[in-house]
């Protein structure tokens, strides 16, 4: 506490926020597409797109399911059914391949669209991870272990946390400032930025952080759960989440009970409501069980959900898990259910991203606001024709790769899943191989050359790519926005996700246009001529839209 | 019926941040030239009539979607509101009052449209 409590809260807001700044913006950004990863999912299917649904009773629909799941699934240990609901209302079915032996780790995870009234598979779709990549990525990152990337997730969101409570600490007019924002006024500009989008998005940057690390609580906090069952961890979390026991398999083979019953009794425990997932474990064995989870139910907060297992060769009743909710269990539940967002209809999902997309605004102000305040610090030695140090000249490299170079992978991804041949070996893979190689490109280049030139050409390579993506769904697809938007037809979703690249990358680029020098700066006069050369040479005071 | 009982919601939301920022120093001298500050009792009734506004927003978020869902809602529905007046407030401060008049009809209007329509 050198010089009082809230310059050392500025001490910490500056280098706990600096120091994980790029890890942040990428979680952000993945993290708040991912409020549409089953809209991005259908977008990278678009054999999906003309799919005629035919809507069907939950229990057709599972009869159907479990039959397409006898045909072709019929030696998977696991099948998972999950039941159509307003934002999917297809009939998605799971199961996981035996173990292959010799071969380290469960076996190969299979899904299948179905249509609910027929059973029949919807389109041979092609091959790719759609959204659900890029809400991983979030989260387990990629190239790594997934254990390894959550350590270094929750290490950054931990910092995060301590970042915004300083924040708020050292941020000294809050209210006065608090719909302030003064354009063209160099760091003004920037810190009014970085206020405006944190302090007007406050409760949410504070709830998806605190409750970004609960969601991972058991793994950075495991420290009184293994005191209290002296170390049984499995005992823990049976009794913690009422998780339903899954027996060896017995090796004689049974049919599946009727599952009509079951649904019923299952409806009728929970006064009516619907089902949502089954889960059917050895199935066509003697020691076969098939648990059922409800329905998410819109105006609840929390992510756990009722389930009920039944015994599935003679369909009695084992046990029902989830009816008594604990206090505990149930805040974990809330805070769980807030940052997934399940709840939430469109209207309100949207809300959801706009807030994402202030935190976004946030961490790429913040990470600039530090490269603008130390620039400063270099006013004369740069007007004499000198160069920033070795720091500054990192970060705006890092800045540069991470706040333009990652519109630009994400932009390749998209690109890679209309390009890419459909039938190709290893898809998937080359698809999430696009979205790092451009990645890479971007960020070499970016530390190449930290100037702002550079930022320019990356703005207006990402929003290109971006706001191109509808022009390249008119020759790949047949639902492009002349279809969707003009003639009415195809899913909302699609014409949504257009609509919205399209306008991303004309922002991108707008921002490029804005970074130009001006044009006051070329009268001809010596000392103005120098001032220019500072200006060229990445001046990033007058930076403003850069996100 | 959600959609109009939203724009409602997001209306009074941003009539209500309106009011509150009309009644401060730096943006009543924003709008109405510089060195021009609210007497007591202008400061007062935008206070009030801020106030009011954004519980009816809290109001109208709850009625739309109870109150746990509700309570969500109302801080995404403030958020927005505040961020589309900051942009108001920077490039057009003079049409603030204007505006924020507009949202202040359109939000009782569309109100009264949306719970008579339910």
């Amino acid at each position: 506490m050198r010089d009082g409590f809230r310059q050392s809260m500025a001490w910490l807001h500056t280098w706990s926020g600096l120091l994980v700044c790029w890890v942040l913006f990428l979680v952000f950004t993945a993290g708040t597409a991912s409020y549409f990863r089953d809209e991005i999912s259908l977008w990278m299917q678009p054999e999906l797109h003309p799919a005629v649904i035919t809507p069907a009773s939950d229990v057709i629909a599972a009869q159907n399911a479990i039959r397409m799941l006898e045909k072709e699934a019929a030696k998977a240990p696991r099948w998972f059914i999950t039941m159509p609901s307003d934002r999917n209302p297809e009939l998605r079915v799971g199961w996981t391949s035996p173990p292959v032996k010799g071969e380290k780790g469960r076996g190969k995870f299979n899904s299948a669209d179905l249509n609910p009234a027929t059973g029949e598979r919807l389109a041979e779709v092609r091959e790719t991870r759609g959204g659900d990549f890029i809400y991983r990525l979030h989260y387990d990152l990629h190239y790594m272990p997934a254990k390894w990337a959550r350590w270094i997730i929750g290490f950054c969101a931990m910092f995060m946390l301590v970042a915004i409570i300083s924040g708020v600490i050292t941020h000294k007019r809050i209210f006065k400032d608090f719909f302030t924002f003064r354009p063209r006024k160099g760091q003004r500009s920037w810190l009014d930025a970085h206020n405006a989008v944190a302090v007007l998005a406050l409760p949410y940057h504070l709830m998806i952080t605190y409750s970004g690390l609960v969601t991972l609580m058991f793994m950075y906090m495991p420290f009184g759960a293994q005191v209290a069952y002296n170390g049984d961890e499995k005992a823990f979390l049976a009794e913690s989440f009422r998780q339903a026991e899954i027996k060896k398999p017995a090796g004689q083979p049974a049919q599946l009970a009727a599952l009509e019953p079951m649904i019923a009794q299952a409806e009728k425990h929970w006064n009516g409501g619907q089902i949502g997932r089954l889960t059917i474990n050895n199935p066509g064995d003697a020691h076969a069980t098939i648990q059922i989870t409800r329905q998410r139910d819109d105006k609840q907060l929390s992510h756990l959900r009722q389930s009920m297992q039944f015994d599935g060769a003679t369909g009695a009743l084992i046990s029902t898990m989830g009816d008594e909710v604990s206090g505990a269990a149930e805040s974990r539940g809330v805070l769980y259910g807030l940052h997934v967002a399940e709840f939430a209809h469109p209207l309100l999902r949207t809300l959801f991203f706009l807030c994402g997309f202030a935190g976004c605004a946030m961490v790429a102000t913040g990470a600039l606001l530090w490269a603008v305040k130390k620039r400063q610090g270099y006013a004369k030695v740069l007007a004499k024709g000198g160069r920033v140090g070795f720091g500054l000249r990192l970060v705006d490299g890092l800045n540069i790769g991470a706040i333009a170079g990652l519109p630009i992978a994400l932009a390749s991804y998209f690109w890679a899943n209309r390009l890419l041949e459909v039938g190709m070996e290893k898809r998937t893979e080359a698809e999430i191989s696009c979205f790092f190689i451009a990645w890479g490109i971007a960020a070499i280049l970016a530390h190449i050359r930290p100037n702002r030139r550079m930022w320019q050409w990356q703005l207006v390579a990402g929003g290109v790519l971006f706001a191109l993506i509808p022009v390249l769904n008119v020759f790949t697809t047949d639902t492009h926005l002349g279809v969707t938007l003009f003639q009415g037809k195809g899913p909302v979703a699609v014409a949504g996700f257009d609509l919205f690249v399209l306008g991303f990358g004309l922002l991108l680029i707008y921002a490029a246009k804005r970074l130009a020098p001006k044009k006051v700066a070329l009268k001809v006069n010596a000392k103005d001529k120098a001032i220019e050369k500072t200006a060229n040479d990445g001046d990033h005071t007058t930076l403003r839209e850069a996100t | 019926m959600i959609a109009l009982g939203f724009i409602s919601g997001l209306a009074f939301a941003y009539a209500g941040w309106s009011a509150l920022s009309i009644g401060m120093d730096r943006h009543y001298s924003d709008i109405h030239g510089r060195g021009k500050e609210p007497d007591q009792r202008t400061r007062n009734q935008c206070r009030l009539l801020g106030t009011l506004a954004l519980i009816a927003t809290f109001a109208v978020s709850v009625k739309l979607e109870g109150w746990t869902v509700g309570a969500v809602l109302c801080l995404g529905i403030l958020t927005a509101g505040a961020l589309l007046l900051v942009l108001l407030l920077t490039y057009a401060p003079h049409r603030a009052i204007k505006f924020g008049k507009l949202a202040g009809f359109l939000s009782v209007l569309s109100c009264i449209a949306w719970l008579s329509a339910r």
